[in-house]
């Protein structure tokens, strides 16, 4: 389908646009209105695609007509399609909240790399190339650092920005080399086809050949190191350090952004790697069973020491970033499962967790700049109606033991995959991790009713209508997502149906390579 | 091991695993932020040469060459003779992309670098230790 290919290049090419229109156009409003309107094409695209996927399961698309395995194709399956809707959601979303918050003389530079940001993120979820997906996963990354540095006056930021830098240059090398290794035993960087020769060494396409060498020792290589690559982008223990490093530095709108555009990421490249190209029936299926389990032991570790974490933390935006960790270490269990039920369950767990971390951000930056970035602040926000019941029902949705809400559904999902799989310590991991952090929770809902010391002048304050708005749709957003689970059977249909999709490589295979 | 292409490829394989090692460490111990941003373009130099050793084909006789063809061949088999000693291209444009996004954010570092010196006055990085670090 044409719009896959497109929507990267139109967020990519008016991200571009910007910097020149700049010199033309000085107005700060109008920064603010173009980035928003082409946000808003790249959802109602996302939306098309994702229709699209619905009906036809897999669709494809090839840059500059070349036919598969030759040129780069985009490919689209239901996952994809739905964290890009996603993605692109909460994308509009920041966008029109940064119209509120950012005050800076650079704003075009600002929403330049916020666009780009978007590019790279759908760019990871819709490319069917596993070269094409470093160099998008370079573009989300390159946007990310500079935007964590976008406070450039302030020495933290500058730092938090190195730091990140640095370690995310190793981490995306590391997957090159596992794309360099790939290509060197199959003949292709085509992720259908490599599906495709992962299970039937013998096969031969036309133009790629067959495969060379030992490929269940390069495959392992391989997935030992891009894994490594998506256990760091997805912020999950070890490699969770950089995120409540970087994240509270960042502006408050990106900081929104990181679950649901960057994590998201890591969480759908394990996805791909481990359930689509290297599946199960692959030559290297005993040693992706270990890696599965590995994972597993990770995301457990992750989200018990999240919610440990997230306890002593006095800064609210590392109090969400660690809550952040604790819940992708949740979506990291299910997803390592190894069953299509425990996909769906990471699916909603994703989706509830990008949706309420963004909600308690946009909230919290009403906070912030009312008084400060001390948890004991969001004091503030009680004088205000809206804002205190979308905070409060981001904290409830995260807390997760209320029942119309989402993040309920998906820690109930989750329950049922890891006991049908048998993994008896893993729902004992998900009540305990659900307690620890609810201890936190219950302690912010606390200072949420409880007078703030102080508050500040601010001139934003007096005009609060676009950020109102953003909290409403993500609030609404939230909430109608949890009540479709029990009033739309359909909805929870298409769930089933991406954990599915997932697993299924051969539509996959058949639709990108098929006569 | 008499053949010595043989020999040359497994010392090339070694000195690129070596250097990954030199590089990474050189990233995660050393304390001023210059000397990490150095060994970290060594270490995605030494991937990019590596993907260009992928490209490497064994040939009958002598060594495998650039394909040139300066004009339009008659038949196939010209091409074919071509194709039969010439490196593999690919990993070459991989390489040429690589470089292209390393250079944009090994600028972008640079940069984040220098306005760090500027707030500290020194490129260590816990400042308070690191006067003598220029």
């Amino acid at each position: 389908m044409l719009a896959s290919g497109l929507l990267p290049l139109l967020l990519m090419g008016s991200a571009f646009a910007l910097p020149g229109l700049s010199l033309l156009i000085k107005n700060q409003k109008f920064y603010r209105v173009y980035a928003l309107a082409v946000s808003v094409v790249g959802l109602a695209m996302a939306s098309a695609i994702f229709l699209e996927t619905l009906e036809r399961r897999v669709t494809t698309y090839w840059f500059g007509g070349f036919r598969p395995p030759l040129g780069i194709v985009y490919t689209v399956d239901l996952l994809g399609a739905v964290l890009g809707l996603l993605s692109m959601f909460i994308l509009v979303l920041s966008v029109a909240y940064s119209g509120w918050l950012i005050r800076s003389r650079s704003e075009y530079l600002y929403y330049t790399f916020m666009l780009s940001l978007g590019a790279g993120s759908v760019g990871c979820l819709y490319t069917g190339d596993i070269f094409n997906f470093f160099v998008m996963l370079e573009v989300l990354s390159l946007s990310a650092y500079v935007l964590v540095s976008f406070y450039r006056d302030n020495p933290k930021s500058i730092e938090a920005s190195i730091r990140y830098a640095l370690v995310g240059m190793v981490a995306t090398s590391l997957y090159l080399l596992a794309a360099f290794i790939i290509y060197g035993s199959y003949g292709t960087l085509n992720m259908a086809d490599v599906a495709l020769k992962s299970r039937n060494p013998g096969a031969v396409t036309a133009y790629s050949g067959g495969v060379f060498g030992d490929i269940t020792f390069s495959s392992a290589i391989a997935i030992a190191l891009s894994v490594w690559t998506f256990t760091f982008k997805a912020a999950v223990f070890p490699n969770h350090f950089w995120l409540p490093d970087a994240n509270p530095e960042a502006p408050t709108p990106v900081s929104a952004l990181f679950v649901a555009v960057i994590d998201l990421v890591g969480a759908y490249g394990v996805a791909r790697f481990l359930y689509t190209i290297f599946g199960s029936g692959s030559v290297v299926d005993a040693l992706r069973r270990d890696v599965l389990l590995v994972l597993h032991v990770l995301g457990a570790l992750s989200a018990v020491v999240g919610a440990l974490l997230l306890l002593i933390q006095v800064d609210i935006k590392k109090f969400i970033a660690y809550s952040t960790i604790s819940h992708m270490g949740l979506a990291f269990m299910a997803l390592t499962v190894g069953t299509e039920g425990g996909l769906a369950a990471a699916v909603v767990q994703l989706i509830s967790n990008s949706l309420s971390e963004a909600l308690l951000f946009y909230t919290a930056g009403v906070a912030i700049v009312a008084a400060g970035r001390s948890i004991e602040y969001v004091g503030v926000l009680r004088r205000r109606r809206l804002e205190s019941v979308a905070f409060l029902i981001g904290i409830l949705n995260l807390f997760g033991i209320i029942p119309p809400l989402l993040g309920f559904w998906s820690k109930v999902f989750m329950f049922t995959a890891f006991l049908e799989a048998g993994y008896l310590a893993s729902a004992v991991v998900l009540v305990v991790s659900t307690g620890i952090s609810g201890i936190g929770y219950v302690k912010l809902i606390n200072n949420l009713f409880r007078e703030a010391p102080r508050t500040r002048e601010d001139s934003r304050l007096e005009k609060t209508l676009v950020a109102k708005l953003v909290i409403a749709t993500a609030t609404t957003a939230l909430l109608v997502l949890g009540a479709s689970v029990i009033a739309f059977p359909r909805f929870m249909l298409i769930i089933s149906e991406v954990g599915r999709g997932v697993a299924d490589y051969l539509t996959y295979v058949r639709t990108v390579l098929g006569a | 091991m008499s053949d010595p292409v043989s020999l040359l490829l497994t010392v090339l394989v070694l000195s690129l695993v070596t250097n990954i090692g030199i590089s990474l460490y050189g990233v995660f111990t050393r304390p001023s932020l210059v000397k990490k941003f150095i060994s970290l373009t060594i270490f995605s130099d030494t991937l990019n040469s590596f993907a260009i050793a992928l490209g490497f084909r064994r040939v009958a006789r002598g060594y495998p060459s650039i394909a040139v063809i300066p004009s339009i061949p008659e038949d196939v088999s010209e091409l074919r003779a071509a194709a039969g000693t010439a490196v593999d291209p690919l990993p070459q444009a991989l390489v040429l992309t690589a470089i292209v996004i390393g250079l944009a954010v090994y600028m972008f570092l640079a940069g984040l670098i220098v306005m760090y010196y500027r707030h500290y006055g020194t490129t260590h990085v816990r400042p308070a230790e690191g006067g003598s670090i220029g």
